[in-house]
């Protein structure tokens, strides 16, 4: 039985289509990221599953009841915003406990559930605070103590994390995620940002134009991008066509793309030569020349000129890790094994 | 060099948009001045007169009413109309917007030919109404624009939606959320639009002249018959809609200091901490 | 759905105010140009009239002159203003807008009061150079033209600055610095960068300062009655006059003098998003 079902959603602006058979489902208490870039329709659709929007076709069921055409008061779904919306006139308090107000809640359980949700977000010392005296990062989870306090049926988040400097975003992360796992809530988290997607949800759905591209765990999504469009916007994929893969490997695999991910591939230093190497059983060897080298904290970034295509390869740092210089020559593995076929 | 040039050009302009104004405040405290470099005593008895006289205090009023009427008749139409249309219509806004700007193209006089011929000559209107809605319909550009900007810079739309998702009722999201926030742009826009309407005489005088005098008409009445006392007008009438702009320009960087305000500034130290642990029934809803 | 369409209701008062006391008048006042006084059938003789009655004719010229010569005034002395009130901290900034906005609401009747009182043929600057031995009388006259252009500059003048304000402070410094270091000296800059820049801000401000003086009013009628020609006191005399009412003569002189605005507000929208665009390139 799942919790939230979503049915062949479609949706228009002007003629202009901006969903297209939109399907999926939630089961209770999942976190599912709706992954996608700006403008992949991924904001429309969270405003027609809090009833903000009506679709132009399509159902959503909310616990089995069908909630398409309730008005967005009615369907007790909460929704932080990336500008959290907190309401600058009320204080902290005041501001998590409003929908509890709304709900008429007596004023004990409203007092009691507030001082909950400060606990939860560690900000019981702000309460009497307005928003505009509090940092991005409390503004976030006060949004987020609100958007949970009235116990509604499903949480959404839009982008919460995108207003927020990069450190600050980081730290938040992990925190978002265990303070909506202690509340139990079922939850959509909607960004633009794979990484984000893959630490705080337990699913992800990776849309784009209008539709769904793949749907799968944070695992599964990296490790088998299913086309061109996901490997190429999740993580750092290498992508070879069938020339480049003709060019590197020197032989005719499917006439189709190939995704690698840079940590699978292995190099070695090598010196001048001419000399092919044989091929291989496993792996697909050639010989490269390392044009540029950067650091990106934990990992060694190269980039690797084979041929004319240019392979991005990743080594972890670790301590005493003596890292090649640019212009060395090396010999680059690909297992065969780390080849997706994509598209 | 630059910094002198500066200081000169700003000291002329000053005296040029102050002098009129000064001269007239003098001469308004001048008991008599006639073929003289200065005053012969100063005097504030033009002042003690014209606040004396009840027929100025009544156009003072009815100048009063009329503008705060129209301000308020201006809010009550418009703030639901931007609402809607920037909730439910963001497409038509521009369709709104210009129809709201008309005003701004067609001067009072334009629109005091129009009102006259339709409403005095072809139907007969209470001067009253007709110069409340004349004056509702120029001060439109003013407040759509005010109360536009407002809900534009402040994030009304999402706090709506917010306060909709919370289970506020549209009207209860209205009442407690968007006008809380957008207050102070109302304030000031209509202070602004009554200091406007306060120097409007155009469509006072043609429109309902005599029947319904307005300041600015009784101003123009006696500007022929004591210059002193006239002055003393107009000098009053400076100083209340400066007060009213400094008082709009003011309100411009100011939060409303709420209790819940001065509650954390008082609640906010290491110990007060333990305490609302504690005083769990303090914590009072606004 | 339904909350949404319910909600267009509330735009009834809105549409209802602006039909009764905005677009009624104003087609009345288009019916009665084309209206003949006798019959009430459709007619252009009203308009015929304007174009050979050299009085008429005179207004509109006299007004035309006038809001040219104002405004040109005020731009130009606006933009020296502004220049330098832009080189002040944003504190004093700040002081001279309110100041400035604050003289921006007096005009009209206290205004063309204030400058009898000055100016005057008993005015405190006449008497005064008076006593000092020179005749301001035999030199200027306020209620002549000249000092009703005096008057206009006077309330347009803060209007131009405070329009200018915003469009000059978006001149940035930076760009004088970049200019600079390229190789131009300040008038290269002003003729290459500043001038084109501000060009579209420049004509929009202009614009509206023509449209503020063609529809100004209570002013020259505070001044000196229905005597100066203009197009403004013409239509009041003609519509609420105590001798020759001609509401369809006024009609058709409102409809000119509101093609004239129309034009001017149009160049000033074209500019102003013009001008913006130029901004939001930067």
């Amino acid at each position: 039985m799942s919790f939230l079902k979503v049915e062949k959603i479609s949706h228009h602006y002007d003629n202009k289509p901006v969903l297209h058979d939109i399907s999926f489902s939630l089961a209770p208490n999942e976190i599912l990221s709706i992954l996608g870039p700006s403008g992949c329709g991924k904001s429309t659709l969270l405003k027609i599953i809090t009833g903000l929007i009506q679709p132009a076709n399509g159902k959503i069921y909310l616990e089995n009841r069908d909630i398409t055409d309730l008005p967005p008061q009615k369907r007790e779904i909460g929704i932080v915003f990336q500008s959290y919306a907190l309401f600058p006139n009320l204080n902290v308090f005041a501001n998590i406990a409003f929908g509890l107000k709304m709900k008429k809640f007596n004023k004990q359980v409203i007092q009691e559930r507030t001082l909950e949700m400060l606990n939860l977000i560690d900000l019981r010392e702000k309460a009497y605070c307005l928003p505009h005296q509090l940092s991005g990062g409390e503004q976030q989870r006060v949004a987020l103590a609100r958007a949970l306090a009235p116990y509604p049926r499903l949480l959404l988040l839009d982008e919460p994390l995108s207003a927020l400097d990069a450190k600050i975003r980081k730290n938040l992360r992990l925190e978002l995620r265990k303070i909506i796992k202690a509340a139990g809530a079922t939850s959509i988290f909607v960004t633009h940002d794979q990484e984000e997607a893959m630490l705080i949800s337990d699913r992800i759905l990776v849309m784009n134009e209008g539709k769904i591209e793949q749907e799968g765990t944070p695992e599964e999504i990296y490790t088998h991008p299913r086309n061109l469009f996901v490997a190429g916007f999740i993580g750092n994929y290498n992508l070879f066509s069938p020339a480049d893969i003709g060019e590197i490997g020197r032989q005719k695999l499917e006439n189709t793309f190939y995704a690698v991910r840079p940590e699978t591939i292995n190099i070695y230093p090598c010196h001048e030569g001419k000399e092919a190497f044989p091929l291989h059983p496993h792996s697909i060897i050639c010989k490269g020349k390392i044009t540029d080298v950067n650091m990106s904290g934990n990992i060694v970034v190269y980039s690797i000129a084979v041929g004319s295509s240019l392979i991005r390869v990743d080594k972890l740092n670790q301590a005493g890790y003596e890292y090649l210089k640019p212009g060395t020559r090396v010999i680059v593995e690909i297992p065969y094994q780390a080849l997706h076929k994509v598209g | 060099m630059f910094k002198a040039k500066n200081n000169l050009v700003i000291a002329l302009f000053l005296i040029y948009i102050l002098l009129p104004i000064g001269a007239t405040f003098l001469y308004s405290i001048s008991s008599q001045w006639q073929n003289s470099i200065l005053p012969a005593s100063l005097t504030l008895n033009w002042y003690k007169e014209l606040l004396g006289d009840p027929r100025f205090i009544a156009a003072l009023m009815r100048s009063l009413i009329v503008g705060a009427g129209a301000v308020i008749l201006g809010l009550i139409v418009l703030l639901p109309a931007v609402f809607t249309i920037n909730l439910y219509y963001p497409e038509k806004e521009k369709y709104v917007s210009l129809t709201a700007m008309l005003p701004f193209i067609f001067p009072g006089i334009m629109l005091a030919v129009g009102l006259i011929r339709l409403y005095n000559n072809y139907f007969s209107f209470p001067p009253f109404l007709l110069l409340l809605g004349a004056y509702f319909i120029i001060i439109m550009p003013f407040i759509y624009q005010g109360l536009q900007n407002a809900f534009k810079s402040g994030n009304s739309i999402e706090l709506f939606y917010t306060a909709l998702s919370l289970g506020a009722s549209p009207l209860q999201s209205f009442v407690y959320v968007i006008i809380p926030n957008i207050i102070t742009s109302i304030i000031i826009v209509s202070l602004l639009s009554l200091s406007f309407l306060m120097g409007e005489f155009v469509l006072a005088n043609l429109l309902v002249g005599g029947t319904y005098e307005t300041v600015q008409v009784y101003l123009f009445k006696s500007l022929k018959q004591n210059g002193h006392l006239a002055s003393a007008i107009v000098s009053f009438y400076f100083l209340l809609i400066s007060l009213i702009s400094i008082l709009a320009f003011k309100l411009k960087d100011y939060r409303f200091q709420t209790k819940a305000e001065t509650a954390a500034a008082k609640e906010f130290n290491p110990v007060s901490q333990i305490k609302i642990k504690q005083r769990g029934d303090l914590l009072e809803l606004p | 759905m339904a909350v949404k369409q319910k909600l267009l209701y509330s735009l009834l008062p809105f549409i209802i105010l602006v039909a009764l006391f905005q677009i009624a008048p104003l087609f009345s006042i288009i019916k009665d140009s084309f209206s003949s006084a006798s019959s009430g059938g459709f007619t252009t003789a009203h308009y015929e009239e304007l174009w050979q009655n050299p009085f008429y004719m005179q207004a509109f010229k006299n007004s035309f002159l006038i809001s040219i010569a104002s405004s040109l005034a005020a731009l130009l002395a606006g933009i020296i203003i502004v220049k330098s009130i832009l080189g002040f901290s944003p504190n004093t900034q700040e002081k001279l807008l309110v100041i400035t906005n604050m003289v921006s609401n007096f005009a009209g009747v206290p205004l063309a009061f204030a400058f009898i009182i000055l100016l005057g043929t008993n005015g405190l600057f006449t008497l005064l150079l008076g006593q000092l031995g020179f005749d301001l009388a035999s030199r200027f006259d306020l209620y002549s033209w000249r000092g009703l252009i005096l008057i206009y500059v006077y309330f347009q003048l803060p209007l131009a600055v405070l329009l200018l304000l915003p469009a000059m402070a978006n001149v940035k410094k930076e760009w004088r610095e970049a200019a600079f270091t390229l190789g131009a000296n300040p008038l290269l800059f002003t003729l290459k960068i500043e001038l084109p820049f501000l060009l579209p801000s420049l004509l929009g401000t202009l614009s509206l300062l023509l449209a503020n003086a063609m529809g100004a009013y209570a002013t020259a009628y505070a001044l000196a009655g229905s005597n100066f020609n203009l197009i403004t006191i013409r239509i009041a005399q003609l519509i609420a006059g105590d001798l020759f009412l001609n509401p369809h003569l006024a009609g058709a002189m409102t409809v000119i003098l509101g093609l004239m605005l129309i034009a001017s507000m149009f160049i000033y929208q074209k500019s102003l998003s013009y001008a913006r665009r130029n901004v939001h390139n930067v």
